[in-house]
């Protein structure tokens, strides 16, 4: 499987990639582990006239800890997360996460915010960053603007991303005490496309009332989504089987899964449905734990 | 068995001699083979399953700057002859199928070539592809196989009177008497999933032809070049002696690879008509479209039993869906005949067969070809019936083994078992799964509401066979030979070749063993041709290749009985040098001559040595030279008569018991698999490490099968949904527990060196999973009737059982 022919460029410096990312405007992509687009190029489904490589732009490869915040780099790649003491220790979901992304030789090669920019519906890591409140900052050549995770995906495989803009950083919140964290994948085989995923982060009260909750789905319709009724009919609530049952027929008339080979939309919100429920209560008792 | 050799080397784990030269990248697979002037093909596919062809334009193609040719299926059709490699099955469709590997009116599966582009290199022949304009006029598909087969259907190909290609009904015993008598009759309608072998390598090959010689030489990655020369020699209007076929590594066949011969026509037809050599590499789309699934069938099944678990009888209605064209085919559909009741001493059978064209990339040769099918009937059925009766699956298949002591046993239709010991094959299982315990536990977590399953199942295989009136009408006898050539040099260099190519295999290594032990020296000692050309290595004919698991048959055979004649020729010869008699003289360490009794000896070298290059003093009848080749028969009887189905049909039966235990999320419906144990009977084990690496690849195959892997169409447009592998399911090893496989040894009574063929198993993982999920949902009712299961369907019967 060959791609059709297409310019193949090397940016030294970000404003380079960005100058010939303008220059191609919607037919140049951004490549960085290549993880998702090459094979899409492979079958003939994506068709850039022009690939920018930013693999060399020096600063683009990081986990950062400023202000309470995680800032992760455009080049940092999926194994890079996986092996992190600090994202280990400040943001266990992502660790989590990290694990079950894909196999070990896309892991060592794709990017986080490649996946992001992605917008695959049955990815890992946008419900992730979704569940954390993860900011992104893109930037173009006349600027830069920072977005919410959840205004971000907004159609299948569409971002608010503009051609000519690169999103260079993924800022995310550390949770604070009593905060729990789950990230819960149902896969047909080790390394697959989520059947559904469903990533919580939650923090509890003293009393034990779910003081604040985000939830993001993988395999739920055409982008990644934002639980949000679901977050607001369990904020303010204690975590149990009666409410779980409440919120899992609830998340049901949120969600549209799109019917494919791993499963009708039914049977996709049923397996959300009760990976919702085991997702919440795993980041209950982890949030007792921590 | 004979007693061989003193090296003792058979049966010893050596490493690979494959290893370091494949592990470090040094292989030589089609692809890195580059010929001067070399163009490249690529094809155009339909993208529907059943269409005629109206128009093909390939103006804008053939601008493309590097593109040299674009050839249709009307093209092909005026030079390349179709082919018949289903020759000897005789009904008016079967006679009427005009296979020319690629369309010429009209398009009948998924991704059939249309027309072929030839370009100065891949890409631009890929590119070339995209521009080339088809018409199509679209037909309903016909994708079910029962719908095929119903009499307002369409023809799949136009001319003939119906798609069913063949029906049959087989009697053994007396059926209906048997039924009389059953206390319990069990019924299933049982489907049999498609799925295929998805080697790492896909079809490569390249043609060039000579046309000062008139030779076609072929570097191909074929499973079966023997019968692939004969092919492409008859569709290109060659003699066969002209078609020089040549294989050396290859990246896996399972079976797959015996169905590249139709390509192999059209890409000779391409460097005949450019006069340059031509390559062609499938891609994996291509691969999964159109290169050879595996066979799904349908069984109308049922089993006659008595209340203690006797099994009476079996009958069944089977529905082969062969796809569209028969390549293999009915070879899949009717080597059940080899081991119609397997392990079990009921004698009582009826088989209604149904051969059915459909509109699917055709089938052939997988592993376990056509006989996983057949042990998933019996197996099946018993499992049922053995719930029904409320008897342990394991009780009620001890009730009805054949027992050892009867050995060699004669089965309804004829068959010869070969020895074996099927009792203690699955009791070794069960000691093996720990199966008491896992009962024990199962009771426990079942209280809690967990679903968990332990499935075990017996599965046979055959090798070294004969299936005559398939090869050609009115023979009795055909199949079972192989061939092998020993040369040893002036330097006493020792080089063997076999007519089969390892595709993983290890032959390279057992061969060495064999011929080591024969001729008393190391296996380091004997270097043995990687790989197969119809020029220079041992040529078997049209039985050539690696396939149906022949080596351990056939092919043993062929190399030791080469051996042995070289030992007589070294002997002779050591004898001659020494002054001494021939009887008088032995084999020693490094393949020494002495006389007996004596230190009077001399080396190998010297020997050969002698042999070569001192050949006017050796006595008239001392032939010069140390050359053997072999051409070994299996010991087969001819059939009882030239009908199919009555007769020994195979030297050997190999076969397996498996177990495993998985557990059902009663949330996902989805299947963990927990644990899985395998113990073959290979009869003797040539090299134990190289038969537990086939054995840990016939349970990632078969798993996959159960789990993960399925073919599926649309029944609407016919297209193949699966046809990447994002939708085809390939498990990783990441999905397995460790796996845990046993040798057991029970040499065959027949096999040149008492061993079986081994690797296939009969596909006794893929069952022992699937009885294994049934075991699991058993309490809530739910009857498992496919080989393949997907979590959806589990949940939804989950659902439908716990809803109510």
């Amino acid at each position: 499987m060959y791609s059709v022919p297409f310019d193949y460029l090397c940016a030294h410096n970000i404003q380079e990639a960005l100058k010939l990312l303008s220059e191609y405007g919607e037919e140049g992509r951004v490549i960085a582990g290549g993880q998702s687009l090459i094979p899409l190029m492979k079958l003939r489904l994506a068709r850039p006239k022009c690939l920018v490589d930013i693999k060399r732009v020096p600063g683009l490869s990081f986990i950062n800890k400023e202000n309470g915040h995680l800032k992760v780099g455009a080049l940092t790649t999926h194994r890079e997360l996986g092996v992190s003491d600090l994202i280990r220790s400040d943001l266990p979901i992502m660790h989590e996460a990290a694990q079950v992304i894909a196999d070990p030789q896309v892991r060592n090669l794709g990017t986080l915010v490649g996946a992001l920019c992605q917008a695959e519906p049955s990815g890992d890591w946008a419900p992730v960053v979704l569940a954390l409140g993860g900011r992104l900052k893109c930037v173009g050549q006349k600027g830069e603007r920072v977005l919410e995770a959840k205004e971000f995906f907004v159609d299948a495989y569409t971002t608010l991303l503009q051609p000519g803009e690169i999103l260079t950083e993924v800022n995310l919140p550390i949770p604070g005490a009593r905060a729990g964290g789950a990230y819960l994948k149902v896969q047909r085989r080790a390394g697959d496309f989520a059947v559904a995923g469903v990533a919580v982060q939650l923090t509890l009260d003293e009393a034990g009332l779910c003081k604040d909750i985000g939830i993001g789905l993988s395999g739920a319709g055409l982008t990644p989504l934002r639980a949000v009724a679901v977050e607001e009919l369990l904020r303010g609530r204690r975590i149990s089987a009666e409410i779980l049952e409440e919120a899992s027929r609830c998340l049901a008339g949120s969600v549209d899964p799109i019917s494919d080979l791993r499963g009708s939309s039914k049977y996709k919100t049923d397996v959300l449905k009760v990976t919702l429920k085991r997702a919440v209560q795993l980041a209950a008792s982890r949030s007792k734990r921590s | 068995m004979s007693k061989v050799g003193n090296r003792g080397v058979i049966g010893q784990p050596i490493k690979r001699k494959e290893d370091q030269r494949l592990i470090t990248g040094k292989g030589i697979f089609v692809d890195d083979i580059v010929l001067p002037e070399m163009l490249h093909a690529s094809f155009v596919r339909s993208p529907y399953g059943h269409a005629y062809v109206k128009r093909i334009d390939a103006s804008r193609a053939l601008g493309l700057p590097g593109v040299v040719d674009v050839v249709t299926g009307e093209e092909f059709a005026k030079f390349v002859r179709p082919q018949k490699a289903h020759s000897g099955l005789d009904s008016p469709t079967a006679r009427a199928l005009e296979d020319y590997g690629i369309a010429v009116k009209k398009a009948i599966y998924h991704g059939e070539a249309v027309a072929a582009v030839v370009a100065l290199d891949k890409y631009t022949a890929k590119d070339a592809v995209e521009l080339v304009e088809v018409d199509y006029d679209p037909l309903p598909p016909l994708v079910d196989a029962e719908e095929s087969m119903s009499d307002g259907a369409v023809k799949i190909h136009d001319g003939t009177p119906t798609n069913v290609v063949w029906h049959k009904t087989y009697n053994y015993g007396d059926v209906d008497k048997a039924f009389s008598k059953a206390d319990l009759i069990v019924k299933s309608r049982l489907y049999f999933d498609r799925f295929m072998a998805a080697p790492l390598e896909t079809y490569v090959i390249i043609a060039s032809f000579d046309r000062g010689q008139e030779v076609m030489t072929v570097y191909c990655n074929s499973a079966h070049p023997g019968r692939d020369v004969f092919l492409v020699a008859g569709a290109l209007n060659l003699s066969p002696n002209r078609v020089r076929l040549i294989c050396q590594d290859n990246g896996g066949s399972f079976g797959n690879k015996n169905n590249i011969y139709p390509y192999t026509a059209l890409i000779g037809y391409l460097a005949m008509k450019t006069g340059r050599p031509v390559k062609w590499v499938m891609d994996r789309n291509e691969h999964l479209l159109a290169s050879g699934h595996g066979n799904e069938m349908i069984y109308y099944g049922e089993i006659a039993v008595k209340k203690d678990g006797t099994i009476l009888g079996i009958k069944a209605r089977l529905i082969a869906d062969e796809g569209s064209e028969l390549r293999s085919e009915p070879r899949g559909a009717m080597v059940w005949i080899r081991q119609l009741t397997t392990f079990y001493r009921f004698r009582h059978l009826r088989m209604e067969v149904n051969a059915v064209l459909t509109n699917k990339c055709p089938t052939g040769s997988m592993r376990a070809y056509g006989k996983v099918q057949h042990c998933f009937l019996i197996e099946s059925l018993i499992e049922k019936a053995a719930r029904q009766l409320r008897l342990d699956p394991a009780e009620i298949r001890f009730k009805n083994f054949i027992l050892p002591k009867e050995m060699p046993y004669k089965n309804p239709a004829g068959n010869i078992y070969d020895g074996g010991d099927y009792p203690g094959c699955l009791r070794r299982t069960l000691e093996m799964v720990g199966y008491e315990d896992w009962r024990k536990k199962q009771q426990k977590l079942r209280r809690e509401g967990k679903c968990l399953g332990i499935g075990i199942a017996m599965a046979m295989e055959s090798q070294g066979g004969n299936l005559a009136p398939l090869w050609k009408k009115g023979h009795k006898s055909s199949g079972s030979v192989g061939s092998a050539m020993i040369r040893i040099d002036a330097d006493g260099n020792i080089s063997a070749s076999v007519d089969s190519m390892s595709m993983g295999h290890s032959h390279q290594t057992t061969t060495a063993q064999i011929v080591a032990d024969v001729l008393s020296v190391s296996p380091d000692d004997v270097d043995v041709f990687a790989g197969f050309d119809s020029w220079i290595t041992a040529f078997g004919e049209r039985y050539s290749g690696s396939y149906a698991s022949r080596f351990s048959t056939v092919h043993h055979g062929a190399i030791f009985g080469a051996a042995k004649r070289m030992r007589e020729k070294i002997l002779r010869h050591g004898a001659f040098l020494l002054g001494s008699a021939v009887n008088k003289v032995e084999l020693v360490q490094d393949g020494k001559v002495r006389v007996k009794g004596t230190k009077k000896s001399a080396g190998l070298k010297e020997v050969a040595s002698n042999a070569w290059l001192n050949t006017g003093v050796l006595p008239k009848d001392l032939e010069a030279g140390l050359v053997v080749h072999y051409v070994y028969k299996a010991p087969l009887k001819p059939l009882e008569s030239a009908e199919l189905g009555k007769g020994n049909f195979s030297l050997t039966y190999a076969y397996g018991g498996a177990a495993a235990v998985v557990e059902v999320d009663p949330g996902t419906g989805m299947v963990k698999l927990l644990k899985i144990v395998l113990v073959d009977d290979p009869g003797r084990c040539i090299n134990p490490m190289v038969c537990e690496g086939q054995v840990h690849g016939q349970i990632g195959h078969q798993v996959g099968a159960a789990l993960y892997e399925r073919l599926l169409y649309d029944k609407t447009d016919g297209r193949l949904l699966t046809s990447t592998f994002k939708d085809y399911l390939l498990p990783t090893a990441a999905d397995f527990p460790t796996l845990e496989t046993a040798i057991m040894e029970t040499p065959s009574l027949f096999s040149p060196l008492g061993a079986r063929g081994m690797a296939e198993g009969g596909g006794v993982p893929q069952i022992a999973v699937i009885n294994a999920v049934r075991d699991a949902l058993s309490p809530l009712g739910i009857e498992i009737d496919s080989s393949h299961i997907e979590p959806e369907e589990i949940l939804r019967r989950i659902q439908e059982r716990t809803d109510r």
